[in-house]
């Protein structure tokens, strides 16, 4: 089972991961809750709230979670939302 | 019949309400029709509100403009729609300036135009509410016989409205999130079949469903999916026991 835990101690390094994904996101122009259905489809298993506050950089993600909501940035700019 | 000739015909009213996938389309199609049955030389902007008890309220507008006139309505939980909805009666406001108490309204309504409102209620089950309403730019767009045959008009619709809340119960899920979770439903079944084939923890699959998505240049959901459909194809931890 997942951990569930609220990230890993990579400060530095997750640091610049949250800023490109904020970065990304606002770029995006899409919708937080747009968003968070979207990584819950793949899999993501943060709150939208807890999305949130990693997006506004407030919070620490554990890796695979990062990698999911940058992946579901990706897939929905491909081709729209 | 002869004498009001804004009523839909039953046949035109099943068509609808079989060709239409989902609640919302249906109604939308039946304001379509009101709109067109009901506007004379100018048009009229018609909506219809439906309310029930479990689940959300439902509006369709035959105009952008209709959609907003309604909404507004829900902002301030009140308005001529929510009275004919709510109290089940009809309100005409004949002159939307002149009329004191619906001031507040005329005042948040005033960028579009419009001169008169008819709001009136559709007969349904108990358990759900609904009403018509219609919105012009024109006043003197009510009379007495025109209220007579839009109230008639909103009765004749009450039956197929009914059968139509039957047909399709209130669905708490708006399409997006109901894709999303068909969507995690094949993802968590792929990551099943990758713990499995690997024994490895549910992160380590996830993990690796999501190497595969990058490293083939494919959405997530759709390497979930060949998973499932091809069970060959389930990827497998290369070197075997990091995990």
């Amino acid at each position: 089972m997942d951990d569930g835990g609220l990230g890993t101690p990579q400060p530095a390094f997750e640091a610049d991961r949250r800023k490109v994904a904020a970065a990304q996101f606002q770029k995006a122009n899409i919708s937080l809750p747009g968003l968070w259905t979207y990584y819950y489809g793949i899999g993501g298993n943060v709150d939208q709230l807890g999305v949130d506050a990693y997006l506004h950089e407030l919070m620490e993600l554990p890796p695979l979670q990062m990698d999911l909501i940058q992946t579901a940035i990706q897939e929905i700019t491909a081709d729209g939302p | 019949m002869a004498e009001n000739d804004a009523l839909p015909t039953a046949e035109q009213l099943q068509d609808l309400l079989l060709e239409s996938p989902g609640f919302t389309e249906f109604l939308l199609g039946l304001t379509a029709i009101s709109a067109s049955l009901l506007g004379g030389e100018t048009p009229l902007l018609c909506a219809i509100t439906v309310e029930r008890e479990t689940g959300p309220v439902t509006v369709a507008s035959s105009t952008e403009t209709a959609r907003s006139l309604d909404e507004r309505q829900y902002a301030f939980d009140d308005g001529p729609c929510l009275t004919a909805l709510r109290e089940q009666r009809t309100v005409l406001i004949r002159d939307l300036q002149a009329d004191e108490s619906w001031a507040w309204y005329a005042g948040a309504v005033a960028d579009e135009g419009i001169r008169t409102i008819l709001a009136v209620p559709i007969p349904t089950d108990t358990g759900s509410r609904s009403a018509l309403n219609c919105y012009s730019t024109q006043l003197n767009t009510f009379g007495p016989e025109t209220v007579a045959d839009i109230e008639e008009h909103a009765a004749s619709l009450s039956r197929i409205l009914r059968l139509a809340i039957r047909v399709h119960p209130s669905d708490p899920y708006p399409e997006h999130l109901r894709s999303a979770l068909r969507s995690r439903a094949v993802v968590d079944s792929a990551v099943a079949l990758i713990m499995a084939q690997n024994r490895c923890s549910h992160e380590a699959a996830v993990k690796l469903l999501h190497l595969a998505s990058r490293s083939n240049n494919r959405r997530l959901h759709d390497i979930a999916e060949d998973i499932l459909h091809h069970a060959s194809n389930i990827p497998v931890i290369a070197g075997g026991g990091e995990k």
